[in-house]
């Protein structure tokens, strides 16, 4: 006995509850027949449709790696998407240093003049930047971040639209070359302008590090190190410290809730810091958790070990979900990169090689958003 | 007015609603479970419910199903109401899973049918318009696509393929990764 046909908007409701996190299952519905391609493909309600329906789980579909300072960017899926080559492949000591709202920031200052390269895995799509002229001198250290530029943007889907590029650099003073003297400062690039902003006004601060960003609201917050976080408001274009309890390695911060969190390894532990309104529960305004004890969760674990703590560990938020990416370095518990859910306490294992430099790629990734590189 | 009769047996009389399916069974049912239903709670509110509510597009063992579903889901609507009153003590959270988790298996339960019944499930949701009966259903067969060839898609659910082999060999090619 045949089906009972079903009308076009009922294949779009079941095709909408595919997984995000799984993209091959539509991208297989879209080669069953001419209808479900239409809707897929022409439609392109679809893929607003899709994206808006989950937006609350975010896909993550892989991680970008710097692997060496030989070996260049590389894309690890954590899903079968497997993007095209990054622009990475073409120059070996391009560096990743960034990732958000579906794009990749790689400095690419180690090779011919300093800038950047925004790319996008998902279109293919590449721009290149140069470095902010008034940066270039006595330029010692730097980071940077990218985001979508437009006001109101849910990011599900702003591929392909305007970009703001943060580049944070460190200067030497004059005269002097101690750690601790440099003073920083910020600049924005913006893809509609074509062009990079004044510097904000500096603060004696040395950044050396080029840890990613994470972007709450309108200010960006930079690890900087174990007592501090860097923050950039990006509405009132300038700098400045917040002051974090001590972190066994660097205050990584994260989003909770909407609130400033941080989040660090200690003695197999994971634990998160909130900052509270009041400081009289915590620690100078912050409260810590216990999150996850890493042995318990993690089979092939053997036994507590010293020393308390691995700087070789690694842990990047993943922006826009309740998810740290971390890269474990310890062979009395395990080695690889994995996914904790630090609501439900969930970890997976998605690669079994360690690895140092990791940025955490997040985006939708549906049959409608792949001509640009067909 | 004193009269025979408590005042919530007189509530639930008022309450009740007839639905009548295409082939022209009856169905009486209170208003808290016909109103999961958004056509349904329209109808009453336009006050268009007079003499029995007449679904044409759903048949008797279809309608019989979808009140099932509607009373047991009604029954926790109101559930949910009365324990977010006040209360928030362990005793309280501890029933209020222990139902989530029989709704579940309610719901688990109800999804035992043939596709035939599925797809009937899933128009009658969406003519209805019950968002949780329509979420339910389609993602039971959106489950049941994960991980299929689009061949075993088109068998699951006669689907005719109406795409040349040019066309199904360049859709492969394109996407191969999405076919390993």
């Amino acid at each position: 006995m045949a089906l009972p046909a079903l009308m076009v908007e009922l294949v779009e409701e079941i095709l909408l509850r595919l997984p995000p996190d799984e993209p091959e299952h539509l991208f297989r519905a879209g080669a069953v027949c001419k209808a479900w391609r239409r809707i897929l493909f022409d439609d392109s309600g679809f893929r607003r449709r899709y994206c808006r329906f989950h937006r609350k789980h975010r896909p993550l579909l892989g991680y970008v790696l710097n692997v060496s300072l030989r070996e260049g960017v590389q894309f690890v899926p954590t899903t079968t998407f497997l993007p095209p080559l990054p622009p990475a492949a073409a120059s070996y000591s391009y560096r990743a240093i960034d990732c958000r709202h579906g794009r990749v920031l790689i400095d690419t200052s180690e090779c011919g003049p300093p800038g950047f390269i925004v790319w996008d895995p998902i279109t293919g799509d590449q721009q290149h930047l140069r470095f902010p002229a008034h940066a270039q001198e006595n330029l010692s250290s730097f980071t940077g971040a990218v985001l979508c530029a437009v006001d109101g943007c849910d990011h599900l889907d702003c591929h392909g639209g305007p970009f703001l590029v943060l580049c944070v650099g460190g200067r030497c003073t004059e005269g002097t070359h101690a750690v601790g003297v440099e003073n920083t400062w910020a600049s924005v690039y913006s893809s509609q302008a074509g062009a990079w902003s004044a510097q904000t006004s500096s603060i004696d601060y040395y950044v050396a590090a080029r840890e990613p960003s994470l972007l709450i609201g309108d200010a960006l917050y930079f690890a900087v190190c174990s007592t501090a976080i860097l923050k950039y408001d990006l509405s009132r274009h300038g700098l400045s410290l917040i002051e974090t309890p001590r972190t066994s390695y660097k205050s990584v911060p994260i989003d909770i809730d909407g609130g400033l969190g941080l989040v660090e390894p200690y003695r197999n532990w994971i634990y998160t810091w909130s900052q509270q309104d009041n400081g009289a529960n915590g620690v100078g305004g912050w409260l810590q958790h216990n999150v996850v004890k890493l042995e318990t969760l993690i089979p092939t674990c053997r036994r507590v070990i010293w020393p308390p703590y691995n700087s070789d560990d690694v842990i990047r938020f993943v922006e826009g979900t309740d998810t740290v990416l971390f890269s474990l370095n310890n062979y009395y518990i395990d080695q690889g990169v994995f996914t904790l859910d630090l609501k439900s306490r969930k970890v997976r294992k998605v690669a079994e090689t360690w690895h140092r430099h990791i940025l955490p790629y997040t985006c939708f990734y549906t049959p409608g958003t792949t001509c640009a590189f067909l | 007015m004193a009269s025979a009769g408590s005042g919530d047996e007189k509530a639930a009389a008022a309450a009740m609603i007839t639905l009548i399916s295409s082939d022209n069974e009856k169905f009486e049912v209170t208003e808290a479970t016909a109103t999961l239903s958004q056509t349904i709670r329209h109808m009453i509110e336009d006050g268009c419910t007079d003499g029995g509510v007449p679904l044409p597009n759903v048949t008797s063992k279809i309608l019989a199903r979808v009140i099932e579903y509607c009373k047991k889901h009604a029954t926790a609507a109101a559930g949910e109401e009365g324990s977010s009153s006040s209360f928030s003590d362990a005793a309280f959270l501890e029933v209020d899973r222990a139902f989530l988790e029989e709704l579940e298996e309610f719901d688990d339960a109800f999804l035992e049918v043939d596709r035939a019944t599925l797809f009937d499930l899933i128009l009658a949701a969406n003519y209805l318009d019950i968002k949780g009966l329509l979420n339910l259903t389609c993602q039971k067969v959106a489950d049941s696509v994960k991980g299929k060839t689009p061949e075993q898609i088109r068998e699951m659910y006669n689907i005719v393929n109406d795409l040349t082999p040019e066309e199904e060999a360049e859709i492969r090619r394109e996407t191969q990764w999405a076919f390993e």
